[in-house]
């Protein structure tokens, strides 16, 4: 696969003497939908914002299909689509807005395009964009981003603001515009919707990558099931009570495959890191 | 770094400015010609220009005031020097141009119904382009030095431009003023008189032959035009939202 995205080493800081970023490495691939997950404030999207240009590191570097991202070269900006967590106020028509924005895109697919929109259930282009909903304005940009077919997507928190089928809907869209060349990065915390979405899970902890994993591989050296509070089984990492039962997170000592929660993964590498961590970097070595 | 210029990013962004505006300017050059309509023969030109202007110039780059617009604008896959082009060309070219036109109009309907209504047969004054002080070079000159300073202003000041581009220029005036008055004192001694001393306009310029600063102030103008615009594009260049 080839790599998309390189960072080394980077330190970005808003303020003197709070680090936002330290240290901080990373390597994306195309043909992967990563999800980008941690807590609040931890630069989740300071690094979307990082990858497109949008701010500057004070330290290390960052490499981006072969641009440096502070340069805003308009090759690499017609490669990648971001589309942030709150969007751009026009009042521009969608037919309107696709004349101005599409041919900036090479790869911008006009077929494409209105098919998602029907997807999408959006029936008319002449609606003014300022007249539409939050959900559905929002659905109009991820359809003009996966249109673009640029090969990076970087989408904030795109699911904030979709009513329940459209998550659904999402899904499937984002799933269809996936190819080999093209790399999606989820930032997100509703990571129920993500479940058989994304293939790698990258969750930010401490303002450095405390997993990055893909989910073959976490199938292969996690459970994701529901026990018993009396368990006492040395493999389980962490449990939680639901209304079904206690879920547990357990070392897959069987070879056995089950669906991997991402939520569930999260709360247990925040609770038990060390043990995670060590699982993943035992099994790699 | 490629700082090439594509003529075509330039138009579409030309384009994508007038469709995302087209009703706003319909709206905002017709009220200009019916200003200059009403105010016709006034010599008002000069005055509308210049606050009409600064605003247009000034809210040239509103988009960073507003995050998720200032991301947009910064990911638009062109240059910065195809977005400082656009823009000046957008804020001098056009809005120059559109004056005129507004004014041009606004002038001779104004004339026409002022000579219809009063039954009297008044020539049309076309104050811009007659008279000395009015001439349509030197004005142009002027009005793109000083768009110039409000486009950076717009850079620079991400909240309230138009308010804070004008208390710099009245800050940095002051100042200059201040100095020169030191100076003065220094150099000349007590004898300088604060009410004569105004940046670079003092009495002992002002003894200085007239035809040197009729050539040297649109040098100036213009020079001062092109660092400005120098200048903004290294600070777009710097712009982080």
């Amino acid at each position: 696969m080839t790599k998309l995205i390189t960072i080394k080493d980077l330190n970005f800081q808003y303020a003197k003497n709070a680090p936002l970023l330290s240290n901080f490495s990373l390597d994306l691939e195309a043909g992967h939908i990563y999800g980008l997950l941690g807590k609040n404030g931890e630069g989740k999207s300071t690094l979307l914002k990082l990858i497109s240009g949008l701010v500057f590191a004070q330290g290390g570097s960052i490499d981006v299909m072969g641009f440096k991202p502070q340069l805003r070269h308009p090759n690499m900006l017609q490669d990648i689509y971001f589309l942030p967590e709150d969007l751009y106020q026009t009042s521009l028509s969608i037919e309107k807005y696709e004349q101005a924005y599409a041919p900036y895109y090479p790869h911008f697919n006009a077929n494409q395009f209105n098919q998602l929109l029907t997807e999408f259930e959006i029936d008319s282009k002449k609606a003014s964009l300022s007249k539409l909903s939050h959900g559905q304005k929002k659905k109009v940009m991820i359809a003009f981003g996966l249109a673009t077919n640029t090969k990076l997507l970087l989408l904030d928190e795109p699911t904030n603001g979709l009513d329940i089928p459209s998550k659904a809907q999402f899904r499937r869209m984002v799933a269809s515009a996936m190819n080999r060349e093209r790399c999606l990065i989820i930032s997100t915390h509703q990571v129920r919707y993500l479940d058989g979405l994304i293939d790698n899970i990258t969750i930010m902890d401490h303002h450095k990558i405390s997993f990055n994993e893909t989910v073959e591989d976490i199938k292969k050296k996690l459970t994701f099931k529901l026990g018993n509070r009396t368990d006492t089984d040395e493999s389980i990492i962490y449990t939680e009570e639901t209304i079904q039962g206690f879920c547990q997170v357990k070392e897959n000592l069987t070879g056995e495959e089950t669906k991997v929660d991402i939520e569930l993964l999260f709360n247990a590498l925040m609770t038990n890191k060390i043990r995670i961590q060590a699982l993943f970097s035992k099994h790699d070595n | 770094m490629n700082q090439s210029i594509n003529p075509n990013k330039i138009l579409l962004q030309l384009k994508q400015y007038f469709l995302e505006n087209q009703e706003k300017e319909i709206m905002y050059w017709s009220i200009m010609t019916l200003i200059f309509t009403l105010m016709h023969q006034d010599g008002t030109f000069l005055f509308i220009l210049s606050i009409s202007g600064l605003i247009f110039a000034a809210r040239q780059f509103k988009a960073f005031g507003h995050t998720p617009s200032g991301i947009h604008y910064l990911m638009i896959p062109a240059t910065q020097t195809e977005k400082i082009i656009t823009a000046v060309l957008l804020n001098t070219v056009y809005y120059f141009t559109m004056s005129v036109v507004a004014y041009g109009i606004g002038n001779l309907l104004g004339s026409t119904l002022f000579n219809n209504m009063m039954s009297s047969q008044s020539e049309i004054y076309w104050s811009l382009f007659t008279g000395e002080r009015h001439q349509i070079w030197s004005v142009l000159i002027s009005f793109v030095s000083t768009q110039a300073i409000y486009m950076l202003g717009s850079l620079i000041f991400t909240k309230h431009p138009v308010r804070k581009t004008i208390l710099t220029i009245i800050a940095v005036t002051v100042s200059l003023y201040i100095i020169e008055y030191f100076v003065f004192q220094l150099v000349f001694g007590n004898e300088t008189k604060l009410t004569n001393l105004l940046p670079f306009f003092s009495e002992k310029f002002a003894d200085a032959d007239d035809s040197f600063f009729k050539v040297l102030t649109p040098i100036m103008e213009s020079v001062l035009a092109v660092v400005l615009w120098i200048v903004s594009y290294f600070r777009l260049a710097e712009k982080e939202v």
